[in-house]
């Protein structure tokens, strides 16, 4: 059974009904790390504000159900599953801390807010677990005594404290140098056999992904495009954005230039009667702008596209 | 909590650290004590006796401001000018600060109509010059400090409004806001746990600067013959007073102006103070 089933999820704005996400589903296994991938408005942060029914003003869920262990997330067992089952870790550490209120005192009112006695002790754990070096000093801190990488320690710190089936990092480290990212990926993905949790990793770094996860999910448009496992999605990719997406990653290979995607990415809800990708593709059939193409399976990878890239990169 | 390694250092021990404050709270203090000498009426003359033989007197040892053209002791009655300034200006600010906090926080975090009623209300009171909103409500309500203070609170309600808002408009979209809603703590918790504080030092720094408009603004009223009423003593009544003896006799000029400076003054070292040491992140170590 599946930890998390998203299905046919769609997120439209509730003032004129635009498509946001379109028919989005996806599912997330015991123990199992997913990523989802895509550039600024693609629907990735969208898709993972759903599922805790976090979406901003303005944004509402369309249709599509969220079911977790088996259970549709129902609005009255959201105060039981947010923060404790499954938790949340966000992009900038910076806005996430109370600057007026010590560090410790906020891990504790997580503590507070799941009616569980604020210990001390379990504070201290919390905050070694995530390598802060002289955990009471830091408990007593501020948190702008501390650095970026430092604050981010703390929100896993948080987001892991009730130990969740599952965690939702939207974009961790974009926010932190790269140094620091690999002290974070690191520490994550310690954290994650410690406590057996499953990952939901939302980035538009396609080198942070493959370190990350699993499992692939490439989102263009508000829809996905493709899903595939790490080794699947970089070694035999079908859809050409993903093509796209991996050509344009920095190689090491010194003589290998970098390639963009020309054009620039189309509102999600002009495109719901037709390929998103089809005003940027190199392989555009006249079909991909008349009927929008639905997701096929194909062994374990499926990918929504009517003139699939054959043979790997 | 948590049990401290680190010797826990309250903000009055950072207050003192900071020559601003330290300086400003002695001169508000001396001020304060001034005004309490006063309010006992322990001054060494009646501040409205008059000395027929004692007229325009330079300073001495026995009148050390000097005196005035009644021959009244100006050191007794800037004392008891302080007092009456202190006092409308605590008074009024106390009052806008009360109401300005209130409905900032709630026009701020809650939004929607009633922060555009607030809002357009204090636009109605920002059209008014200060000073003029403040004569036309004294000469409506009447002369006592009671109503010049009413009058002075009124003005500045929609600044302390406007001063409020604008934070908690964007704390209330800071992560860390909407996590505690989200994790479904009270709205009063969120707002004194997480929405206040975080404007405290600007509100600090805001009641600061206004006590010292807020002494201006008394003063401008009562130089206008609008706030306190001869005889009584009031510092910018004395300014007043003084422009027909300031140009022979520069001691009942000198007195009520420098101990206007001084209040004025004392009260923006204070506030910065204030400011520096409650804001943790404003601390040095």
């Amino acid at each position: 059974m599946s930890l998390l089933r998203v299905s046919n999820l769609t997120v439209e704005t509730s003032l004129d009904g635009k498509t946001l996400v379109d028919d989005v589903s996806f599912t997330i296994d015991e123990g199992e790390s997913v990523g989802i991938v895509g550039e600024s408005g693609s629907g990735k942060s969208l898709s993972a504000l759903s599922i805790l029914s976090l979406l901003p003003n303005g944004v509402r869920k369309s249709s599509g159900t969220i079911e977790f262990k088996g259970k549709e997330i129902a609005p009255e067992s959201l105060l039981d599953i947010r923060g404790n089952r499954i938790s949340m870790v966000y992009q900038d550490p910076m806005t996430s801390l109370n600057p007026m209120m010590k560090i410790g005192r906020q891990i504790e009112e997580v503590l507070e807010a799941h009616n569980i006695e604020a210990d001390p002790a379990r504070v201290l754990l919390a905050l070694s677990n995530v390598r802060i070096s002289d955990p009471e000093k830091s408990a007593n801190s501020y948190p702008h005594e501390f650095s970026g990488g430092m604050r981010q320690r703390v929100m896993i710190a948080i987001a892991l404290l009730l130990q969740p089936d599952l965690l939702i990092a939207d974009e961790p480290t974009t926010a932190l140098d790269v140094t620091i990212q690999r002290q974070i990926l690191n520490l994550v993905k310690e954290q994650k056999t410690l406590n057996n949790a499953s990952i939901l990793w939302i980035s538009h770094d396609l080198g942070v992904v493959a370190e990350m996860v699993e499992k692939v999910i490439v989102m263009y448009a508000g829809r996905i495009v493709e899903v595939g496992s790490v080794k699947e999605i970089f070694e035999n990719p079908h859809h050409p954005y993903t093509v796209g997406l991996i050509g344009s990653l920095v190689k090491r290979k010194h003589q290998q230039k970098m390639i963009s995607i020309p054009g620039t990415p189309p509102k999600p809800w002009t495109v719901t009667e037709q390929c998103g990708f089809a005003g940027r593709c190199s392989q555009v059939l006249p079909k991909c702008t008349q009927k929008k193409p639905e997701l096929i399976s194909e062994g374990r990878q499926s990918f929504a596209c009517f003139n699939p890239i054959q043979g790997g990169l | 909590m948590i049990k401290v390694k680190r010797a826990e250092r309250s903000w009055v021990i950072y207050y003192f650290k900071s020559l601003n404050g330290l300086i400003g709270f002695v001169i508000l203090a001396l001020l304060i004590v001034g005004s309490l000498v006063a309010l006992f009426h322990a001054t060494p003359y009646d501040p409205v006796a008059q000395d027929i033989k004692a007229m325009l007197k330079p300073p001495s040892w026995h009148h050390i401001f000097g005196t005035d053209q009644y021959g009244r002791d100006e050191f007794s009655r800037v004392l008891d000018g302080v007092r009456r300034s202190l006092a409308v200006s605590f008074l009024a600010v106390s009052i806008a600060a009360g109401a300005g906090l209130l409905l900032g926080v709630f026009a701020g975090y809650f939004g929607t109509f009633f922060d555009t009623l607030v809002m357009r209300v204090s636009d109605v009171f920002f059209a008014f010059p200060a000073i003029l909103m403040a004569l036309a409500i004294v000469s409506s309500l009447g002369h006592t400090w009671l109503d010049t203070s009413i009058a002075i609170a009124i003005v500045y309600t929609p600044i302390f409004v406007r001063v409020i808002r604008g934070p908690v408009l964007t704390l209330r979209e800071m992560d860390y806001v909407k996590s505690a809603r989200v994790l479904g703590f009270s709205t009063p918790r969120v707002l004194f746990k997480h929405i206040l504080p975080n404007v405290i030092p600007i509100f600090l720094v805001q009641i600061a600067l206004s006590l010292s408009w807020a002494i201006l603004t008394e003063s401008g009223l009562s130089f206008l013959g609008l706030g306190t009423q001869a005889p009584d003593a009031s510092l910018g009544l004395m300014v007043s007073e003084a422009q027909s003896t300031a140009a022979f006799a520069w001691w009942t000029l000198v007195g009520p102006a420098l101990a206007l400076v001084f209040a004025v003054v004392s009260l923006n070292l204070v506030g910065d103070g204030l400011r520096d040491s409650l804001d943790p992140t404003r601390r040095s170590v």
